[in-house]
């Protein structure tokens, strides 16, 4: 018998594409993964493989910007979040505009960094931007827990958090979005586990996978779609075994549950969707920065041409965008997915554009 | 924004914390997330926090997935890609050797 090579993931990809199939990766992270790792190079003419709204920075909203905005104007108030929500633009510039102004704004790694700077220094009123998934939330409230058994009246978070299977819901009941399969978000699994996916197979027929972020765990979920797709058995499967648990982590949802309750939030491009935000409970409202400040309640939205929400839904592709690359670019960002380095009009620029590593 | 790094547990630091290592880089990482920790175990951290320990691999999962791959592409080609364990493994990710 003479000796054959096993497959490529390439080849193996073609095989088991049938017809014209949509895919969707829904993490920044995996989006900025498969263009470092070349994997839009592997994938054969038939598959389509679309960006979606997994970025958390890239979905907060201009109001909510607007509002932190806002908070960095009061007097005696340090504005502490993420890096990457420093350069998105709000109404009147980003916090980082606001930071040149001299509005005390910092950047913290973790929610407790930003407690530790209200205990350190108790003259200050420290608000914490709360950007981020289930990934992130789980932090956010262990840290309120903490800031109400220290009894940190200096401090407070102001709650920009975001629930992934509710957006899941909207994009899977879009006509104009027909998506075959779903490679899900690997660390947000590991908070919820599998169960709150299963909506996407069972009512809508769509494939899922968990995946890790290495190019071959990437590939790996893609060939799982493909296989889910052929044998036309939508399922979820979890290929992310070593962090993802089928059940995820229970204590940190008891913890992010205790804390937060769910409420209809804006998302950017997208509108306000039900059930997709988390708010302080109210044993936790004197922590709500919108509680103890003023905020402006409804700014008017800033026509700027940019067209993320419908990048987010992978309606359009980044270089569609009329902006895109002139006058939107990384140094220069007019929308949120050219801002954060996992935003797909930020890596399309870096890797397809530029084709720099 | 999801990015998170495995670390190991070098030292429990007191009831919600510890000191993790991953590469030549130690941090203090919460553990507030995790019902139990112990020295050298594995977390993934995320933004401060272990957010779950990681287990190692087995491959079981990926040899299960193989396993059905191979028996759906027999049922595509007019020629199986492998039907022998004389012939290199069908798996891309699986060990040369």
């Amino acid at each position: 018998m003479p000796e054959r090579t096993a497959p490529s993931f390439g080849e193996m990809l073609a095989r088991l594409v049938s017809r014209p199939t949509i895919l969707m990766e829904v993490c920044g992270t995996h989006t900025v993964s498969i263009f470092r790792n070349g994997i839009r190079s592997l994938l054969p003419k038939e598959l389509t493989l679309l960006s979606g709204p997994g970025c958390p920075v890239c979905v907060t909203d201009q109001s909510e910007i607007d509002a932190a905005l806002s908070l960095a104007s009061l007097s005696g108030v340090t504005v502490t979040t993420f890096g990457d929500l420093l350069r998105v633009p709000g109404r009147d510039g980003s916090l980082l505009d606001a930071r040149g102004r001299g509005a005390d704004v910092r950047i913290v790694t973790s929610a407790f960094q930003a407690l530790e700077t209200a205990l350190r220094e108790p003259e200050r009123q420290v608000v914490f931007l709360a950007p981020g998934f289930e990934t992130t939330a789980p932090s956010t409230a262990a840290v309120l827990l903490e800031a109400a058994e220290k009894k940190a009246t200096n401090f407070s978070v102001l709650s920009l958090h975001k629930l992934v299977p509710p957006v899941l819901r909207v994009l899977a009941a879009d006509p104009n979005l027909a998506v075959d399969g779903l490679l899900l978000p690997g660390h947000v699994s590991v908070i919820l586990g599998e169960a709150p996916y299963s909506f996407l197979p069972e009512q809508h027929g769509i494939a899922c996978a968990i995946a890790g972020f290495e190019a071959e765990e990437i590939l790996l979920g893609l060939t799982e779609l493909l296989r889910q797709i052929r044998t036309n058995r939508p399922t979820v499967r979890s290929l992310y075994g070593k962090a993802v648990r089928p059940e995820g982590n229970a204590r940190a949802r008891e913890l992010m549950e205790r804390v937060f309750r769910p409420v209809d939030a804006p998302w950017r491009g997208l509108g306000v969707l039900p059930s997709s935000g988390l708010a302080l409970r109210e044993e936790f409202l004197p922590w709500d920065a919108a509680q103890r400040f003023p905020l402006p309640t409804t700014p008017a939205q800033v026509e700027t041409g940019c067209r993320c929400g419908d990048i987010l839904t992978g309606k359009l592709t980044p270089p569609e965008c009329p902006l895109f690359d002139n006058p939107c670019t990384p140094a220069s960002p007019v929308g949120p997915c050219m801002v954060s380095s996992e935003g797909s009009c930020a890596a399309h620029y870096r890797y397809a554009l530029r084709g720099t590593p | 924004m999801c990015l998170a790094i495995p670390h190991r547990i070098v030292a429990i630091t007191d009831e919600r914390t510890c000191r993790a290592r991953a590469g030549t880089a130690e941090v203090l990482v919460r553990t507030d997330l995790l019902s139990s920790v112990q020295i050298g175990d594995s977390i993934l951290v995320h933004a401060g926090f272990a957010i779950e320990k990681l287990r190692e691999e087995d491959g079981r999962e990926l040899e299960s997935l193989w396993e059905e791959i191979r028996a759906l592409e027999a049922t595509l080609s007019p020629e199986p890609v492998s039907d022998s364990t004389d012939i290199p493994p069908v798996c891309p990710m699986a060990p040369s050797a």
